[in-house]
């Protein structure tokens, strides 16, 4: 019953939220100086104006409003203004699962590569291997993606030849983009873990699992993990629904068609309904995620209270 | 350093390493008649009525055709027209149409000419770039709704007949007939395509040398050779693949592995850090195009108000040494308006550079404004972010004034739509601007100041002299006297100099050398109609 609360009440300040983003969005962006129909070479105030009556855009900003957030209710964004017969259902249905794919790949790259660095270096604490992996993980946080991406690019494209240089289609060429997205958390996962298995290594149960002449292994994916990686479930809500919505830098290098270019382009070029629909739909992830960490750390760790405190003491 | 421009650098550290490494890349079979070419976005529109950006522009002249098109020899060649008359007076042509059909095997008749011009110039009808109609009789008061559609210059007369009434004659009109947007595009079709692109259903209709076969949003669009296209033996292409990469350096790394046969202008560019060593190479281009790169002064501001001061600051600029340092490419310094390739006389209006001339201006300008030049007050130069070259130009044109005339500047970066609505609001007090052409027709460049209120004129200067000698020019029924008015005109314009002119466009690409035979007419706009790709051997 408690669960059942918990999940309806964070389901209403999930909608509340999602409700002050779209106004939000909808009111800056009115505010901000030109419109779509802007163009270097000036066009003639009558056709501005007969473009504008055909986007809608002529009427007064209250009625565009609620248009606008009817719209996001029925999940029926509209036309792309930029581009020609193109809605923005279409753009983010064929975009956000390329984006999707790619962003898993780099996510279990990340997860998997990540969570062992970081348990070999808080196992071999102060040593060699540890070392090693800090190093990395060093490298990993320094280096930004798209100085990776071109570097993967010349190297295993141009000079090896054996991986293609962009495009989308083959899991051949989703290997360098998702090595290039996955570096940066991966790097972070790993100094996560260790900092928090370090911690765990010195507890009293670790102590008395070693006693008791569990073989190293064992420890550690019974008891050890599972406590050290609170902070990295945290740590993967934004991860997840930043790096499966697309990234702007490693899309447009390996000219991938997912979602993230939008998110840039759709503001350069004044689409007002592709700006609003993407920024929607991540926003969407992005809560959807948070939400699901908060049901996850609830099995992960049972120590958690999911009510408020003054509910749980009457 | 911008990112960018580090990955560039980086990109550029790595390839210098491996010049050695030339791609020699023999075509397979199946690659042979197949051109890749990338687009730096996606074409926002197939529908050629609503055109108004260079890449949309580019694949309907794929897909398809116009009375005239722009043919190897540069100028406009008769295309879906098989012949026209023209009348004494220069201002009704009469079109016979070859008999030809869609791709839908539908005849292509009149009548579609004449209901796509008209819808193109209904009230109610979105169309950026119908403005290149108003030559044609009543085609402006159609679109402001003062009179009926009938009443507009443009009659089918039998099916295979269309007369076009001028309301002036207009020397260019053929080449202006061959630019998509005077391209025949019925409701049917429109109907047709418009459901192709949004629900993939239904093949794609057209009647150009190629046809859409597929169409991935931001990934691939490809292009089958038309069986049906009437000159369907000029075209030796089977197909055409678009890729739409818009970094420039994944670009250059596709070039390079040969996967696409075209890099650069007019689809893209190419990096401007990378120009340098590109330059040399055999497979390098740059042509001339027609459009100017210019600084406009917003004439109602002071001091700008005053015309030395304007031709001050305009003299004082040195064009070569900017372009030398800034482009380090064959770009043409520009002293006069209208661009060289399209112009009846190539002098310019004054020197470049001529600092003498641009100090006595100076205090010429300064006393008649009745202000100290010490107390001259500081200039905003405004420009958009992206691409940083106009950053460049800006600092170069700042250290440049104040080197020669001792004059302070500061620089205003905006985003480009934020920057399009300063230039409206005229909120700025010189700022970065230019025109390119949509035909070969000089007079689109004097038409920007002709009008006072004319959206485009950011300048806000407005002479009645220039203004009639501009309609005189327009009216002219010989050449020739069009000409002289049109020199006339814009002499009178760099003596008043609200704009400073600063170079002419050029576009600049790699093409790899198996591909021939590609058509670039004088403005940039490339046709592959005739194009040949074919291995050396």
């Amino acid at each position: 019953m408690q669960l059942i609360n918990f999940i309806f009440k964070k389901l209403l300040i999930l909608l509340f939220s999602l409700f002050l983003v779209a106004s939000l969005t909808f009111f800056l962006l009115k505010s901000i100086p030109g419109d779509p129909f802007s163009q270097e070479q000036a066009v003639p105030e009558e056709i501005i104006k007969s473009m504008k009556a055909y986007y809608g855009l002529d009427e007064p900003w209250h009625i565009q409003y609620f248009k606008y957030l009817k719209g996001i209710a029925t999940w029926n964004l509209g036309p792309s203004f930029k581009y020609e017969g193109r809605t923005v259902n279409e753009i983010i249905s064929e975009g956000a699962p390329v984006s999707f794919i790619l962003g898993a790949e780099a996510l279990i790259l990340a997860i998997i590569f990540g969570i062992t660095l970081g348990s070999i270096a808080a196992i071999k604490r102060c040593r060699f291997p540890d070392h090693v992996c800090m190093i990395m993980a060093v490298i990993g946080i320094s280096i930004p993606n798209f100085i990776l991406a071109t570097f993967l690019q010349y190297f295993f494209s141009m000079k090896l030849g054996i991986l293609p240089v962009a495009r989308w289609g083959s899991f051949t060429q989703s290997i360098l983009p998702s090595i290039s997205l996955s570096a940066l958390p991966m790097a972070f996962i790993a100094r996560l873990t260790r900092g928090n298995m370090v911690e765990v290594l010195e507890q009293d149960y670790v102590m008395t699992a070693k006693s008791k002449g569990l073989p190293l292994f064992l420890i550690v994916t019974r008891h050890v993990l599972k406590n050290s990686l609170l902070t990295v479930v945290t740590y993967l809500a934004p991860l997840c629904s930043g790096i499966l919505t697309g990234s702007f830098v490693v899309e447009k290098i390996f000219g991938i068609p997912g979602l993230g270019g939008w998110f840039v382009t759709s503001i350069t070029n004044r689409d007002y309904t592709v700006i609003m629909g993407v920024t929607m739909f991540y926003s969407s992830v992005l809560m959807t995620s948070v939400f699901l960490v908060d049901l996850i750390y609830y099995f992960l760790d049972p120590r958690i209270k999911l009510i408020p405190r003054s509910a749980s003491h009457g | 350093m911008s990112l960018k421009s580090a990955s560039i650098l980086i990109f550029l550290i790595f390839s210098t390493f491996s010049c050695s490494r030339k791609s020699e890349i023999n075509l397979k079979q199946h690659e042979e008649k197949t051109l890749l070419i990338n687009l730096g976005s996606e074409p926002p529109t197939l529908d050629p009525r609503k055109i108004s950006d260079n890449l949309s522009f580019h694949v309907a002249k794929m897909c398809y055709d116009g009375l005239t098109r722009m043919g190897p020899s540069k100028e406009p060649v008769l295309s879906l027209a098989e012949s026209f008359s023209l009348s004494e007076d220069k201002k009704i042509y009469i079109f016979k149409l070859k008999e030809t059909c869609w791709s839908s095997g539908k005849p292509l008749t009149s009548y579609d000419f004449e209901q796509t011009w008209k819808q193109i110039l209904s009230e109610s009808f979105a169309s950026p770039s119908c403005y290149a109609f108003y030559d044609i009789l009543n085609a402006k008061k159609a679109k402001e709704g003062e009179v009926s559609h009938d009443q507009i210059g443009i009659k089918a007369l039998d099916t295979r007949t269309l007369k076009i009434e001028l309301c002036r004659p207009n020397p260019y009109f053929l080449h202006l007939l061959s630019t998509p947007i005077f391209y025949p595009y019925p409701e049917s079709v429109a109907e047709n395509n418009q459901h192709f692109i949004e629900k993939k259903e239904n093949s794609f209709v057209g009647i150009g040398p190629f046809l859409i076969t597929s169409w991935k949003p931001q990934d691939k669009m490809i292009l089958q050779k038309n069986m049906t296209y009437f000159d369907e033996s000029e075209v030796s292409l089977d197909k055409i693949e678009i890729s739409f990469i818009s970094d420039q350096n994944t670009e250059l790394a596709m070039y390079e592995q040969g996967e696409i046969d075209w890099m650069g202008s007019p689809f893209s560019s190419l990096p401007s850090d990378a120009i340098t060593s590109l330059k040399q190479r055999d497979d390098f281009f740059d042509a001339k195009i027609g459009g100017v790169y210019y600084y406009v002064f917003n004439t109602q501001k002071f001091p700008l108000t005053n015309a030395s001061i304007r031709k001050a600051l305009s003299y004082a600029i040195n064009r070569k040494e900017l372009i030398h340092h800034i482009f380090q490419t064959n770009t043409e310094p520009a002293t006069k308006i209208i661009p060289s390739i399209l112009s009846s006389n190539n002098a310019g209006y004054f020197e470049d550079g001529d600092i003498k001339k641009a100090k006595k201006l100076y205090e010429k300008g300064c006393t008649e404004l009745g202000i100290n030049p010490e107390d001259f007050p500081k200039i905003t130069l405004s420009y958009n972010s992206a691409p940083s070259i106009h950053k460049k130009i800006a600092q170069a044109i700042q250290q440049q004034w104040k080197k020669n005339l001792g004059i302070q500047t500061a620089l205003c970066t905006e985003e480009w739509k934020v920057f399009l609505d300063t230039l409206s609001k005229r909120n700025f007090e010189a700022a970065r601007s230019g025109f390119a052409s949509l035909t070969k027709d000089p007079s689109f460049f004097l038409e920007i100041f002709a009008y006072e209120n004319a959206p485009i004129n950011h300048s806000g200067w407005y002479n009645p002299l220039f203004s009639s000698y501009f309609e005189k020019a327009k009216e002219a029924s010989d050449i020739k006297r069009r000409w002289d008015y049109i020199n006339l005109a814009e002499e009178l314009l760099l003596e008043q100099m609200p704009v400073a002119p600063l170079f002419f466009y050029t576009n600049c690409y790699l093409k790899k050398s198996y591909l021939s035979k590609v058509v670039i007419d004088e403005l940039g706009y490339v046709d592959f109609k005739w194009a040949v790709k074919k291995n050396k051997e």
